[in-house]
């Protein structure tokens, strides 16, 4: 009988208060241990110490590092080799780690040494996430014992791998938005497994070398060796090349006088004699490893001036594919020195790839080039900042430790304890930090305004809804701003990365020309972002009103709702403030632009709403017809009207601001739109079902 | 016994009514639904159809899905009774004080707005200008004119002798809408014939005639459907066309044409001995001035597909008689180039594929309008109004807070 008396309130606080440890500890735990939680958390951060080293794939630490800050030309800018190898990872495996088939994680720039100078070991690592089986069944695959979303090595789909490139060429050619989800994976999976192939592909110039035996002038100047390398072949090859790609270039031009680009077919068959050099022309666009030197760029520019370059952009790094093509197409161009030790480091690192040492020397010595050459044309500045930025992964980290705090909110209205309180105060402050610092950071990389495209959009809403609903909470210590920040960081963090994974291309690309001004990106776009921000938040303490409301929270408690609802009249002054100045100056920046004031374009449209639904609301606060529980279901409506103006004009894909379009994330915006609805229908029925009554007649 | 209160007229009941929250809360929220339904017609539409049809229209029935229609109040009746709203509501009956002043600021702000974009929609004009780098013997280098991007004119030409040419306009509201049975005259003084145009289409294909008899055109006109919004993305434009018949004055003689827009031909007869020609074109206006194009640079951004920088050299010279200067202007994006009441900004380029050292040339949108600077102005008072009544609503909050928490402690310690 004692027993059932733990129902007593004494009891219940003691069980309540284990279990709350209990989720704490789960908690913490779960934080740090690698598996528990998802694959946000930094892969080398996670691997040291705990992989066993293998000596297949165990790259030295230098040469990790090395690499890492090696700077390539990839989507319009300078980028570390390791931003790329991290978005190339992800477009094939859906996260930025893989496995060895002995289990070894691997962080992605390991990854991608793998697939250039061990493409044999890295073809066995099963880094193609396929979503739905669906995929390999469209494909004519069938493997036993495996998920129906599950990680193939390129070894296991290769077998299909032309029925793949078919339906994919099928379904490439319809619009994406009209692609079923299957259709969308197989596009995918093609553009992931040519990227795969292009790149184990990349070297083998370097581990092959060039046979010169057909060429009987080549073999003599060798001194009759036949195999040479292709950094040593490539000066004597020129001049003949060149006459040979000149003739096949005009005789192509007299069959077709309207393609005069002809260069590609050309140079492959002019390259016939000389077996194995053709494997350097891969995709020139894989991977432009090497900066031009000054003079170069400087007779690039020259050449660019006066309308003679073949290129619409003077300053293209070049690919080995790119140095052979230029070193053929354009003899008055210098070949600099410098290349072709590039080329020489990159084919002793292949036929080193399993020395070590010898391995790290020539790394050290290619990156030093790189790096030289880069400093000289001013495009390495940033470069090691940005994979400290990357490897700290702020982002990630302020993410799992909002939803710390958010735990222990929620613990504390269990388990009223102001150290709990002051516990979650600190770590979100902590989390606000670390997300204005990594908002800052990316700034000062980019020498940009914090938001220039929709990713940015997310992290600096988050952000600066952080800010806003500390301050709140400061203003009005009712703890329903402590408990929202928190929660609101963590879901803002996650549909970045959500994005990310969506999108799986760089974060930091460069401006089409119309973005490409400082002043209105500071202005127009940071104000209407924080108008965003403004109203979500509005919106979502919104919540906390209605639902309150329906599910009885705080009964007895008029001040508290008092107190919430005039937070959100608050909230929405200040909404009000960024919404419509905001959507003024977008006005203003396209009368400067475009020349008009106000073209009825989609995304100025949804400011528009933002802007109209926010005065309609304060005027029916006004006029007396709606009070704080209709402003808050007002408030939900409003959230529903961000998310179509933030996201939903994006996948219109229509109008001026198309450069945003994103496919992709149409199912986490329905969702959102369900979920808003559903609380907006609970909120009617509570309030038709406890409206108050007409008083009956007399 | 309480006092009898004043009848209230049915002006002043009106006035009542244009001037409540009320009715400013439904106009908000109808034009927020229309500018949701216009935004998602865009899909289907070109954005110039949707302006006209959600915009632009007093009434008009939206199809939900291309099926269940829902009928919407256009933008002609919205706006207007937003202004209404706005001025008997929010400047002259709102009660005036320092707590309502930021509300009266913003009010004010936003007439500013709704007069700039009324005079905009009013007396702006609209169009672009190409204009070709410089080569030899050809003049297309320079330009003192621009297009309409919709706008048709059809334009009476007599070659003088002197070798330049006089121009008899007609403006496009004199034949739009003119079906097939439907003839609109068109005269002057200075004419010896009446000019009579028929059957407009917005869009037309031209083909020969191969029957046609003694006296008639040799060409007959196809109406077309207009061009759908694909069409128009991949840089296809409506070709407009219409029937012509000049009458001599004095004699009755009937001289009969087509007219299409497609190439630019010009109909040409001759009377009395004097060759005149009829044309129809894009309405086009005269610039205070001209555009010569020095230099055109398109860049990428290396080893993309993505623009860079759009930029054009030209040099403008002003009319005779003005007191401007020539003087050598870059126009690039967010940096247009402003005028005599002008403003050219960067908005095309062409050839888009081209071999090296190839000629290009560059479209600029030019545009006049009054209200150029309004919204700015009107930005400035409205968020200053802004400002000060979020402001004040704040410290006051702020105030109130505090004064409750110094009587809580002082409670606190009493007890």
């Amino acid at each position: 009988m004692k027993l059932l008396s733990s129902s007593s309130p004494a009891h219940a606080r003691v069980a309540r208060r284990r279990l709350a440890w209990a989720l704490i500890l789960t908690f913490v735990v779960g934080l740090f241990v690698p598996g528990l939680l998802d694959g946000a958390t930094p892969a080398h951060a996670a691997d040291e110490g705990t992989a066993p080293p293998t000596a297949a794939s165990a790259w030295p630490e230098e040469v990790v590092e090395t690499w890492s800050k090696t700077p390539v030309q990839q989507g319009g800018r300078t980028m570390p080799l390791y931003t790329w190898a991290n978005y190339a990872l992800l477009r094939v495996n859906r996260k930025k780690s893989c496995k060895t088939p002995a289990g070894v994680k691997l962080d992605p720039v390991e990854w991608m040494l793998d697939v250039l100078f061990r493409p044999d070991a890295a073809r066995t690592y099963q880094c193609f996430r396929i979503e739905t089986d669906e995929v390999l069944t469209a494909i004519g695959l069938e493997f036993e014992g495996r998920k129906k979303a599950d990680r193939y090595s390129y070894a296991e789909l290769a077998p299909a791998r032309m029925k793949l490139f078919n339906l994919a060429s099928q379904y490439g050619s319809k619009p994406e938005k009209d692609r079923s989800r299957v259709e969308g994976a197989l596009v995918s999976l093609a553009h992931g497994i040519r990227e795969f192939e292009g790149l184990t592909h990349y070297l083998d110039w370097a581990r092959e070398g060039v046979d010169v035996s057909r060429a009987k002038a080549l073999a003599e100047r060798f001194g009759g060796r036949t195999q040479v390398p292709a950094s040593e072949a490539l000066v004597p090859l020129a001049p003949g090349l060149f006459e040979a790609t000149a003739a096949l270039m005009d005789a192509s031009r007299k069959r077709n006088p309207q393609n005069s680009m002809s260069a590609g077919p050309a140079l492959r068959k002019a390259l016939v004699p000389y077996d194995g050099l053709e494997s350097m022309l891969s995709d020139s666009t894989l991977l432009a490893l090497m900066p031009l030197t000054k003079s170069q760029f400087d007779a690039l520019r020259a050449l660019h001036e006066k309308r003679q370059a073949l290129s619409e952009n003077p300053e293209e790094w070049l690919s080995p594919s790119d140095l052979l093509a230029r070193v053929v197409l354009w003899p008055n161009l210098e070949v600099a020195p410098i290349h072709l030790e590039m080329l020489g480091l990159l084919e002793k690192m292949a036929a080193d790839a399993g020395d070590p040492a010898s391995f790290t020397q020539h790394s050290r010595g290619f990156h030093n080039r790189s790096k030289e050459l880069a400093t000289a044309l001013g495009e390495y500045t940033g470069i090691e900042s940005e994979v400290t930025y990357l490897r700290a992964n702020l982002l990630g980290w302020a993410k799992h430790f909002f939803l710390l705090a958010f735990v222990l909110v929620a613990l504390s209205w269990m388990l009223p304890n102001k150290w709990l309180v002051r516990a979650a105060w600190a770590i979100t402050a902590a989390c606000t930090v670390l997300v204005v610092v990594g908002i800052t950071w990316r700034c000062i990389l980019r020498g940009r305004p914090p938001v220039t495209t929709l990713y940015e959009t997310v992290i600096f809403i988050t952000g600066s809804m952080a800010v806003a609903g500390l301050v709140t909470e400061m203003i009005t210590r009712q703890k329903v701003a402590l408990a929202l920040t928190p929660l609101l960081g963590a879901a803002g963090l996650f549909l970045a990365e959500r994005y990310e994974l969506t999108k799986m291309a760089d974060t930091m690309p460069q401006l089409v020309a119309v973005l490409d001004t400082n002043f209105w990106l500071a202005t127009h776009v940071t104000c209407i972002a924080i108008g965003y921000m403004a109203s979500l938040l509005t919106g979502f303490v919104a919540h906390i009103y209605v639902l309150g409301k329906v599910f009885g929270f705080k009964k007895g408690d008029p001040t508290f709702y008092r107190n919430v609802g005039r937070m959100v009249y608050g909230l929405l002054g200040f909404a009000l403030i960024f919404a419509t100045i905001g959507t003024i100056l977008g006005g203003i920046w396209a009368n400067e632009s475009w020349g008009r004031f106000w073209g009825w374009d989609p995304k100025e449209n949804g400011a528009l709403m933002i802007v109209l639904m926010q005065l309609a609301m304060v005027h029916l606060r006004l006029g007396g017809y709606i009070k704080a529980f209709g402003m808050s279901m007002a408030a939900i409506l409003l959230n529903i009207i961000v998310g179509f103006s933030w996201w939903g004009v994006n996948l219109l894909g229509i109008g001026l601001h198309s450069y945003g379009f994103t496919a992709g994330i149409a199912r986490t915006l329905y969702m959102f739109y369900g979920f808003e609805l559903l609380v907006f229908l609970i909120g009617a029925g509570w309030w038709l079902a406890n409206r108050p009554k007409a008083a009956p007649a007399q | 016994m309480p006092a009898p209160s004043k009848p209230v007229s049915l002006v002043e009941r009106f006035i009542n009514f244009l001037s409540s929250f009320g009715l400013a809360a439904v106009l908000l929220i109808l034009l927020l639904i229309l500018t949701w339904m216009g935004t998602l017609q865009q899909q289907y539409d070109t954005i110039y159809e949707v302006q006209e049809r959600y915009f632009r229209s007093a009434f008009l029935v939206h199809y939900v899905g291309g099926k269940y229609p829902i009928p919407l109040v256009g933008g002609y009746v919205l706006l207007p009774l937003l202004a209404l709203n706005l001025f008997f509501g929010g400047l002259m009956r709102m009660r005036k004080g320092a707590s309502t002043l930021g509300v009266f600021v913003i009010h004010i702000g936003i007439v500013i707005l709704f007069a700039g974009s009324f005079v905009e929609d009013m007396l702006s004009t609209k169009g672009a200008m190409q204009v070709w780098e410089p080569r030899p013997g050809d003049t297309r280098d320079t330009a003192g004119s621009f297009q309409s991007y919709e706008e048709w004119e059809v334009a009476v030409i007599r070659p003088d002798a002197d070798g330049s040419t006089t121009e008899f306009v007609i403006p496009h509201g004199e034949f739009d809408g003119l079906g097939e049975d439907d003839e609109a005259r068109c005269y002057s003084a200075e004419l010896p014939f009446d000019v009579f145009l028929g059957d407009y289409m917005e869009n037309s294909k031209l083909s020969r005639n191969p029957v046609a008899a003694q006296g008639e055109s040799p060409y007959i006109l196809e109406r077309q459907d207009a061009v759908t919004k694909e069409q128009k993305d991949a840089g296809r434009g409506n070709a407009a066309g219409l029937r012509v018949r000049l009458v001599e004055k004095a004699s009755g003689k009937v001289h009969r044409g087509v007219l299409w827009g497609g190439r630019g031909d010009t109909f040409r007869t001759t009377l009395a001995g004097q060759p005149w020609g009829v044309t129809i074109r894009k309405r086009s206006w005269d610039l205070p001035f001209t555009i010569h194009l020095t230099k055109f640079i398109h860049e990428v951004h290396p080893g993309t597909g993505m623009p860079r920088r759009y930029s054009s050299y030209v040099t403008m010279t002003p009319d005779p008689g003005s007191s401007a200067s020539e003087r050598d202007v870059h126009i690039t994006m967010n940096e247009p180039l402003r005028e005599d009441k002008y403003t050219l900004y960067q908005s095309g380029w062409g050839p888009q594929m081209g071999a090296p050292g190839r000629r290009m040339h560059s479209v600029f949108a030019v545009v006049r309008n009054p209200s150029d600077q309004v919204p700015l102005y009107a930005c400035i008072v409205i968020g200053f109004g802004l400002l000060i009544h979020f402001g004040r609503k704040l410290v006051l909050y702020l105030k109130a807070e505090a004064r409750k928490r110094a009587a809580a402690a002082a409670a606190g310690s009493a007890s």
